[in-house]
């Protein structure tokens, strides 16, 4: 094959870098799309428009310098009050001051001592600790009527009248369900009386179970 | 008389905390002199109500309780009143630079948050003690103790974690402003700092009347976020088309927006660059105002794949990636979580595909 002058070869060269450098933009081009406008306009924030950072997120070390900084004055403001020797309980006395009966799902949760009648079978419906969701008396009682049910007392008896007690004691003691002390539809602790003898006290086959 | 305070007390109780509850609470009342206990269901929210039961002359205890919302099935105490001769009023205040409060804030009980790296105060009021010498120190003071609990870090749940005490004091009639500090839980970092600090003041117990809480508001602090990417370094030189890149964002406030950023050339503070398709993410109601988004109220994980950097950066040159997250700090101006400056040279590409076709022929 005959050589071409070197002339030509040049030139055949330079228009075979150039197609190939053509080429390779192209490609390039069809490869890497430019984003699109939507994506390339700052996009606007509820409303906003984006802005430029005004700055770098705290590093641990000048955070350190600022809270201790910062909270050296809680010593100071300590001399303000005075020292608590003996803390009281902060914890809210709605467990120790409740009974929680348990409908296998959900719980709920009345007054301690309103437990007037509670029949032995039933007995592993009150249960020692919450279990399950809870469900607020009125709901609760709609949902299980059927084995408790709410009995209406007056306030004198809530207070320890014996008398209306053992009334209403006599109407509740063969009933097959939990019954609840209530008072205008809201549980309500039943009061022994003040200078009970045992045979007054709570004669409630429920007695136990409404002390903690 | 006593019908009067009973409805008054409630009316109290009622007008500060009750249009912040759901339906699932109640009231109990217990009388301070038998310690007989009174529940009342409560199914109306907002406006006073009449307790039927009178208050004794030795005073009541009014507490109002209510359950956790959707899966947390928790009773939490939301405010407590006395109505008695002499009773203390505490009130604390938390003041954050994020709006957000759970709860009345008026209350007992209410929940603000902040960010770890973020001061904020406490300002404490307490009134109606006794300051008249002899007075037992139910009557001139009461409790005021600092809790805190750390969070899962991974969960953000506050389930099955104990509290710890951070401090205990007395305090008497007066106001003291506690800050702006900076939180003291107990994390590995100040920058990972997850959990909660409660202030709760309790009135001592004396006269039959035990021990009570008469405020406990919380303040949340979640972690400050953190932000990368892999595939891709300081530096490095792109001659080909860029990897698929993933960020890992982690931590994201539960208000905020939070995006990646490129543009040409070296990092500088404060440059809009074109927003990556894809990276965007918008927690809370501030950056969601019209979608109906349900409010997210803890932090986010996310990771992003991005597979088309190279659309970003078609010229040859140096780019700055960057992630900007806005949140209700620093009024909400733009802090960069990362930023990673590299470069593009194809050029290299195609000399080598010179060098090949200058070869020289037989």
């Amino acid at each position: 094959m005959r050589h071409l002058p070197p002339s030509v070869s040049r030139l055949l060269f330079t228009l075979a870098f150039l197609c190939g450098w053509i080429l390779c933009q192209l490609t390039a081009s069809a490869q890497f799309p430019p984003p699109s406008p939507l994506s390339s306009a700052p996009a606007s924030a509820e409303g906003t428009t984006r802005k430029g950072p005004t700055h770098d997120v705290i590093d641990e070390t000048t955070l350190r310098g600022l809270a201790q900084t910062a909270n050296q004055h809680l010593a100071s403001l300590a001399q303000k009050t005075r020292p608590a020797s003996t803390p009281p309980s902060s914890e809210s006395s709605l467990l120790t001051s409740s009974i929680l009966i348990s409908d296998g799902d959900h719980f709920t949760i009345v007054p301690i001592g309103c437990v007037l009648h509670l029949p032995a079978t039933l007995r592993s419906r009150v249960i020692p600790k919450p279990k399950g969701d809870v469900l607020f008396w009125p709901d609760f009682l709609k949902r299980n009527s059927s084995w408790i049910t709410a009995k209406e007392v007056s306030l004198p008896m809530a207070h320890g009248d014996t008398k209306e007690a053992r009334a209403i004691l006599k109407q509740v003691e063969t009933e097959t369900r939990i019954v609840i002390a209530v008072y205008s539809g809201c549980p309500i602790t039943i009061l022994e009386p003040a200078q009970s003898t045992p045979a007054q006290s709570s004669p409630t086959s429920s007695t136990a179970i409404n002390k903690r | 008389m006593n019908q009067l305070r009973t409805i008054f007390g409630i009316s109290q109780l009622c007008a500060l905390s009750l249009c912040a509850v759901t339906t699932d609470s109640f009231v109990r009342q217990t009388d301070l002199a038998t310690g007989q206990v009174y529940d009342i269901p409560y199914t109306t929210p907002g406006g006073p109500y009449t307790s039927p039961l009178p208050v004794s002359d030795k005073g009541a205890k009014f507490e109002l309780f209510a359950r956790g919302t959707a899966w947390d099935t928790n009773i939490y105490l939301l405010d407590t009143k006395l109505v008695y001769a002499y009773a203390p009023a505490a009130t604390l205040t938390i003041t954050t630079e994020d709006p957000y409060v759970f709860g009345d804030p008026t209350s007992a009980t209410y929940v603000k948050r902040t960010r770890a790296d973020r001061p904020f105060t406490v300002t404490t009021n307490v009134s109606g003690l006794v300051n008249a010498a002899g007075a037992s120190l139910a009557e001139n003071s009461v409790y005021y103790a600092v809790q805190a609990m750390n969070y899962d870090l991974a969960s953000y749940s506050p389930l099955n974690q104990a509290t710890y005490p951070l401090h205990s004091y007395n305090l008497g009639n007066g106001s003291i402003v506690w800050g702006p500090v900076y939180h003291e839980l107990t994390s590995p970092t100040l920058m990972t700092g997850c959990g909660q600090q409660s202030y709760t003041f309790v009135r001592y117990a004396a006269d039959q009347v035990p021990d009570t809480i008469l405020s406990q508001p919380t303040v949340q602090i979640w972690p400050v976020a953190t932000a990368t990417v892999d595939k891709i370094t300081g530096g490095q030189v792109f001659i080909d088309r860029i990897p698929t890149i993933t960020f890992t964002m982690n931590h994201l406030y539960p208000d905020s927006r939070t995006y990646a950023q490129i543009y040409p050339g070296n990092a500088v503070l404060g440059k809009v660059g074109t927003l990556i398709t894809g990276t965007e993410r918008r927690y809370g109601t501030t950056y969601n105002p019209a979608q109906g988004v349900t409010p997210t109220n803890v932090p986010q994980d996310v990771q992003i794949a991005i597979d088309n950097l190279s659309a970003y950066a078609s010229a040859d040159g140096i780019y700055t990636l960057e992630v900007i997250t806005e949140t209700p700090f620093f009024g909400r101006a733009g802090e960069r979580l990362l930023n990673i400056t590299f470069e593009v040279d194809r050029v290299i590409s195609s000399r080598a595909t010179l060098s090949t076709a200058e070869k020289p022929g037989p």
